[in-house]
């Protein structure tokens, strides 16, 4: 049952059409209710490095929730903190559409409660499934009562109206179509904006293109990459807390690949030699840039942002700033170990760094 | 023997510290003063209060259990649901009692503005108005620049670290203004009477505004902005582990701005 | 309107109770138990209107209000918002019109004396017996304020910004529609209001589930 509902602030927008993109959502509700379910819900919402594929023809209406919630993880070995988090994880679960389709977000602030993603008992998503089989970050649930929002970048809509700020018990639900192919962040966008996602409260969603990247050729494996960085300093107990002047002055404690410094090193990711990997990779920030490369590897093709227009081809680096990303495709040239890194070397000093792993070609 | 004074110190500071239960239900006199607020009412020119009387510490849970004593409609079995959310109080053992994780002398939350503009009516006061805590809070003395930069940098960290399981006493932070007030920084947050006030049309919630409203790169003004958007982000009936209250009263102390006249009429 | 007399003689039992225990806190539960808990007619505090008759909050449940919040020395906007309460209760069917309440509280209970809120009635021809003029202390009236949504903060000239909203309350006080801003259309209120008379004339009984919803 709803217990209050908020006034109208703008009236309802009427849906239109431009060049095969819909806009004009319906405005947003944001309500209080007594929900305890599952954080996060939906079928295409995987764990990092994990894309669940698309298995159906032409679009799709999707009905996504995810929770805003605190979770004490640990982000490297000894350090943990208190993080503010979308689904639970830093970053937040991976959420696959394709273009074109309707997605319904449902996000309750849940900061005041605690939330446990390792044992989900419900199938309410694979995200939940994978974190409760691979609770790598050793999450445990936590309480910070704070307002939050969520900014899909891969939304066209009023960022006044549908990435409203809501109240710790309040639920937020709007509607958006995934008008532009490509791989979009998301992020909390209440003030202090810096603070909010450097406190762990980042994702992204890949849009895949209705006709896809290319017809040259068959990926053989498919993953998402996200880099982002975290300010932190000892604090007062064990923890670690939330380093403003480090924020400020863009001088990150940890630089970090899928939000641990070692995850990517002892899961690495799996391929063999000759086959094709695509790598969805995204630099979340908040502030730094990226400039990602894969030692022993060329750049076949490259997608910036993730759209088919964007094609470029024989990359060794790709920069990206704060809140971009590329598609990535390369070939796996043989047996052996490669290393992901931000070719920006203060920044992979202080984690990120990865490695691919490949078996022989068969 | 230096050890030896130490430890006399140390236990008056205990004794000092041990004197305190009886402090909680003081009000001090803040005298009238301006102050620059992150909000002015124009741009650069500091905003006028004047003189009140604000309680020393928060609210605490046995203060509050004394209200609802006397104040059956304000328990949490009781409360309607215009006036508070699902989470009222709902860390209390029962109606009355705050429980294990709820000490005495800890500051009460999970209450909405509802109950804490009750309370501080039934106290014979009101709660202070966002520019009375805000001047209140700033009138820390700080020797050079640097200490009050300092400062401002802790209570970022603690806006991003609060624990809410281990609330611990009032007056235990240490943090107390030229007058005595004490907790106004990391204990918890506080209502305030107009915790949202109006906003110009121009004006949003977004990061944008933490630029406008910060001034000259000024730390202390950069962590009040985090503090501010947080509390406008809150609704009336909100109730959160971080929020409490402390009351604040008219200078001279009971003054009754509208007496209520006997009943002449009765309606409709 | 039969069902507003079967309720007066349980009001005015609450009320004489009130009166007698003196003490607004140590209500009655009963008379609690009447109030839908999503109500903005809660408060036990006294207000007193243009005509200086005293009225508590509750003495408006039994039939549907049109609310706004005001300040007498605003004017510019506030003559606006009073102007939009009317023309929602302007179009109101004249025959269903006398059972539509109209409240109008002021921010500034200093200058908004029970006489100055008269006057300012009578300057605008609005001082019908079901128009309410209302002032209080201080908190209650930020409390009703916040109960509504209604912001507000006064300033060092006296004068005070708000945000403008005409509400349409059920009667029972829930508030069912909300104008936005100034000058916007009445006519969905003005219909809520009619259709809701007609319908509570009929039946008699409060459906309160239907007004939950």
């Amino acid at each position: 049952m709803l217990l209050c509902s908020f006034t109208a602030l703008q009236a309802q927008s009427l849906e239109y059409q431009i060049d095969g993109m819909t806009f004009g959502m319906p405005e947003a509700r944001v309500y209080t209710d007594d929900y305890d379910g599952p954080p996060v819900v939906g079928d295409y919402i995987s764990m990092l490095p994990n894309l669940v594929p698309l298995d159906y023809e032409g679009n799709k209406h999707h009905h996504i929730r995810m929770d805003t919630m605190v979770q004490e993880i640990e982000v490297a070995n000894g350090v943990r903190y208190r993080a503010w988090t979308f689904g639970g994880t830093v970053p937040g679960p991976v959420i696959h559409v394709k273009e074109g389709d309707r997605i319904t977000f449902t996000m309750t602030n849940r900061s005041d409660e605690m939330v446990t993603i390792t044992e989900p008992g419900v199938a309410s998503s694979q995200f939940l499934e994978q974190t409760a089989a691979n609770n790598f970050m050793d999450a445990q649930p936590s309480i910070m009562p704070m307002p939050h929002s969520m900014d899909f970048h891969s939304g066209t809509v009023a960022a006044s109206d549908k990435w409203r700020t809501i109240a710790p018990g309040q639920t937020i639900e709007f509607d958006f179509v995934a008008n532009y192919p490509g791989t979009y962040i998301y992020h909390c966008g209440t003030p202090s904006v810096l603070m909010h996602t450097a406190m762990g409260q980042h994702g992204v969603m890949v849009v895949s293109p209705k006709d896809g990247y290319t017809d040259d050729y068959e990926v053989d494996r498919e993953y998402v990459v996200v880099q982002s960085e975290y300010y932190l300093r000892p604090g007062a107990g064990e923890l670690y807390q939330y380093d403003f002047e480090g924020a400020q002055n863009v001088n990150p404690s940890h630089v970090v690949f899928n939000g641990h410094q070692s995850i990517l090193h002892d899961q690495p990711l799996k391929a063999n030699a000759g086959e094709r990997v695509r790598i969805h990779f995204s630099n979340n920030g908040p502030s730094g840039t990226s400039s990602f490369h894969i030692i022993g590897a060329i750049f076949d093709r490259v997608w910036m942002e993730g759209h088919p227009f964007n094609e470029m081809r024989g990359m060794q680096t790709v920069l990206l700033g704060a809140s971009s990303s590329a598609t990535i495709d390369f070939i796996v040239p043989e047996e052996g170990s490669y290393t992901l890194i931000d070719h920006e070397f203060a920044d992979a000093e202080k984690g990120a760094t990865g490695t691919l792993i490949a078996g022989p070609r068969k | 023997m230096k050890n030896r004074i130490l430890h006399i110190l140390t236990l008056a500071a205990a004794l000092l510290l041990s004197a305190r239960p009886s402090m909680a239900q003081e009000a001090v006199e803040i005298p009238g003063g301006s102050f620059h607020s992150i909000l002015p009412e124009v741009e650069g020119k500091p905003l006028e209060v004047e003189s009140f009387y604000m309680d020393v510490t928060a609210v605490t849970n046995s203060e509050f259990t004394e209200f609802l004593m006397e104040n059956p409609r304000w328990r949490r079995s009781q409360i309607p649901a215009a006036f508070a959310g699902e989470g009222y109080l709902r860390h209390w053992q029962d109606d009355l009692t705050p429980g294990e994780e709820s000490p005495a002398d800890a500051p009460v939350t999970r209450v909405s503005w509802f109950a804490a503009n009750a309370y501080c009516g039934w106290k014979g006061g009101r709660l202070p108005t966002l520019d009375e805590w805000e001047y209140s809070a700033q009138l820390m003395e700080f020797d050079t620049p640097a200490q009050s930069n300092a400062f401002a940098s802790e209570l970022m960290g603690w806006y991003s670290t609060v624990n809410t399981d281990n609330i611990r006493s009032v007056g235990s932070t240490g943090i107390v203004n030229k007058y005595g007030v004490r907790d106004q920084f990391g204990l918890i947050m506080e209502w305030v009477e107009d915790f949202e006030p109006p906003m110009g049309s121009d004006f949003q919630l977004n990061c944008g505004s933490m630029g406008r409203m910060q001034q000259a790169g000024n730390l202390y003004s950069y962590a009040a902005s985090v503090r501010y958007m947080t509390r406008m982000s809150f609704t009336p009936q909100t109730t959160t582990g971080m929020i409490g209250f402390r009351c604040a009263y008219d200078a001279p102390l009971t003054r009754n701005l509208y007496s209520e006249p006997a009943l002449r009429e009765v309606l409709p | 309107m039969k069902k507003f007399t079967i309720l007066l003689p349980i009001l005015l039992t609450f009320l004489i109770a009130d009166v007698l225990g003196q003490q607004p806190d140590r209500m009655p539960a009963r008379a609690e138990a009447s109030i839908n808990e999503y109500s903005v007619y809660q408060s036990d505090a006294q207000w007193t209107n243009q005509r200086n008759e005293i009225v508590q909050l509750r003495y408006f449940i039994g039939k549907p209000a049109v609310v706004t919040m005001f300040y007498g020395n605003c004017l510019q906007v506030c003559p606006i918002l009073i102007r939009d309460a009317n023309r929602i209760y302007e179009a109101v069917d004249e025959s269903l019109r006398d059972q539509v309440q109209v409240l109008a509280i002021t921010f500034d209970p200093e200058n908004d004396t029970p006489e100055a809120l008269r006057d300012y009635a009578n300057r605008y021809e609005l001082n019908h017996p079901q128009w309410h003029f209302l002032t209080g202390s201080p908190a209650p009236i930020r409390e009703l304020a916040m109960l509504l949504g209604v912001q507000y903060r006064k300033d060092s000239y006296g004068h005070y910004s708000h945000s403008n909203q005409v509400f349409v309350l059920d009667d029972e006080g829930v508030i069912v529609h909300t104008l936005e801003g100034l000058n916007q259309p009445v006519e969905e209120a003005a219909a809520w209001i009619e259709e809701h008379l007609k319908r509570s004339n009929t039946h008699n009984t409060v459906d309160i589930i239907g007004k939950l919803n």
